[in-house]
């Protein structure tokens, strides 16, 4: 029996997409400094495919129950729970920190995360076509979060606080989460984005002050980037004189 | 039955690392037509590893390079000996990944595509921005995480630049496979876990890149470029890289580098 703090996961897919739950899952069985239980609910297409894909991954080893259903109920040893839509993937020591501020805060907890923008490629998984930071206030609400339908993905909800059904849907998602927001903390998980999501809006225009804070967030990101590809010597440089007005160590 | 040697090249690695790269590898879903011979090469300094070796990838997979001579120089050994004992492909395989059960026999997939010399296997979860043509797997450069060699492309090359220590093999390898005529491909559905984001950029880690990004522009024929990454080395180091005279490629073939994106070799999807 493992003695790693146990999560549950449910992943849902919302289209016939293979390469999707694929990934998800293979993010999911390498996650480290966690027990999971994942159940998986898919389109009746993807079935059999799940249920292969269950019994490849779990050959890779690791504390992780994968079972190819949505259960009655989250396991009863999960110290919290998140719900991911397939295409969702993570930095490996992802759950494992969320659990820890999970624990630390009271809260639940919601990770920085990047917008992955894909094309669908018959025959082949997904290509990614670009993928962009997303702001995340320190203390994240459920509007700014919730433009991305897949946003449920970055949150690890204390099994305390999670409602006690299986959402389905994408509008299902928007009212398990109103449920389970208003009873307690929640804080963002320091450190850079951990998580990637599919996105999935339908619409991408800039819109509203939050999306204005995201085009900033992804400048803010690749502007020193362009920078060093342009002038590394410049770069290095600035990056000096950051870090000696900042009074690091550098 | 095509034979794929699997080459690690180790330097004093974990038990537990190899413990994990040794479960995928006996995860790996073949079929009947693919067979895996493995071999350990060994950088470090003794040979603590031999046993450890022995227990997780089996007997007579050990062998000692005689020292620290860097990633190519080790690989060019192990390729040496595959392709001498007629292997179909040689695999350079990190030992800090984790295979996905399907990614060798998506790497074997697309190398079956014509004309094909070097096959890379996509980084997970943390894919390279560099991009790839998304039915042929046509990409700028292989990286070296987990990447098959054909044996077209060790005979038009000769494997890696043995110049280089550590850091862009794998990108001059790349082009100098173009410049021969084949393809470098992306195998998207080869999935391998290797997570290197949370690893400090130690200034040892920093110089080494910054001389091989010089070394690359030398040898591709772009000195300005080069003279840009030795002058961040000095001021990184504090003292000049020592020289380095790699052999330049021919004039016709430069075209193939691309040393317009900085270190990245190739314009990022992100």
């Amino acid at each position: 029996m493992s003695s790693l703090p146990r999560l549950h996961v449910h992943l849902v897919a919302w289209s016939d997409e293979p390469w999707d739950v694929e990934g998800s899952l293979f993010s999911l069985v390498t996650q480290e400094h966690v027990a999971l239980t994942v159940s998986v609910a898919v389109p009746t297409p993807l079935q059999q495919f799940v249920s292969e894909a269950c019994v490849r991954l779990a050959r890779l080893g690791g504390p992780v129950e994968l079972q190819a259903s949505t259960p009655r109920a989250w396991a009863p040893d999960a110290e919290a729970v998140t719900v991911w839509v397939a295409g969702t993937v993570a930095a490996p020591d992802q759950l494992g920190r969320a659990l820890a501020a999970c624990r630390a805060e009271r809260a639940l907890a919601v990770a920085s995360t990047c917008r992955v923008l894909r094309q669908s490629v018959p025959g082949h998984p997904p290509y990614v076509l670009g993928k962009t930071r997303r702001f995340t206030s320190s203390t994240p609400t459920l509007p700014e979060l919730e433009r991305d339908p897949a946003f449920l993905g970055r949150c690890v909800v204390p099994a305390a606080r999670a409602p006690g059904w299986f959402p389905g849907p994408a509008e299902e998602h928007r009212r398990w989460a109103a449920a389970a927001w208003p009873a307690g903390p929640v804080t963002r998980i320091p450190g850079p984005p951990a998580v990637d999501l599919p996105d999935l809006r339908p619409e991408r225009s800039v819109r509203s002050v939050d999306d204005v804070r995201d085009v900033l967030a992804e400048l803010r990101y690749q502007a020193p980037r362009w920078l060093e590809r342009r002038s590394p010597v410049g770069f290095s440089r600035l990056r000096g004189l950051y870090h000696r007005l900042r009074g690091d160590d550098h | 039955m095509a034979r794929i040697r699997i080459g690690i090249v180790l330097f004093e690695n974990s038990r537990a690392e190899l413990e994990r790269l040794a479960r995928s590898l006996s995860a790996s879903e073949l079929g009947p037509d693919l067979q895996l011979e493995l071999r350990a090469l060994d950088n470090s300094p003794t040979a603590a590893l031999e046993p450890v070796v022995a227990d997780l990838l089996g007997p007579d997979t050990y062998v000692r390079t005689g020292g620290n001579r860097g990633y190519g120089v080790a690989h060019n050994l192990g390729m040496r000996e595959a392709f001498g004992a007629r292997a179909d492909a040689y695999l350079c395989l990190n030992p800090d990944a984790v295979l996905h059960p399907r990614c060798l026999r998506q790497l074997w997939a697309t190398a079956g595509l014509p004309d094909t010399g070097l096959v890379e296997a996509r980084t997970f979860p943390e894919e390279h921005p560099k991009p790839y043509e998304p039915r042929t797997g046509d990409t700028p450069w292989c990286t070296g995480t987990a990447l098959l060699v054909l044996p077209g492309a060790f005979a038009g090359t000769g494997g890696f630049d043995e110049g280089l220590f550590m850091y862009g093999e794998d990108v001059d390898l790349s082009w100098r496979v173009r410049a021969a005529g084949l393809h470098v491909r992306t195998a998207a559905g080869a999935l391998v876990h290797h997570w290197v984001e949370h690893r400090p950029l130690t200034l040892e880690r920093e110089l080494r890149v910054l001389r091989s990004a010089a070394y690359l522009g030398r040898k591709w024929g772009d000195d300005a470029f080069a003279a840009r990454y030795e002058r961040l080395y000095e001021i990184r180091a504090g003292g000049p890289p020592e020289p380095q005279s790699p052999l330049p490629v021919p004039e016709a073939a430069r075209g193939i580098a691309d040393l317009a994106h900085g270190v990245r070799f190739a314009r990022s999807r992100w």
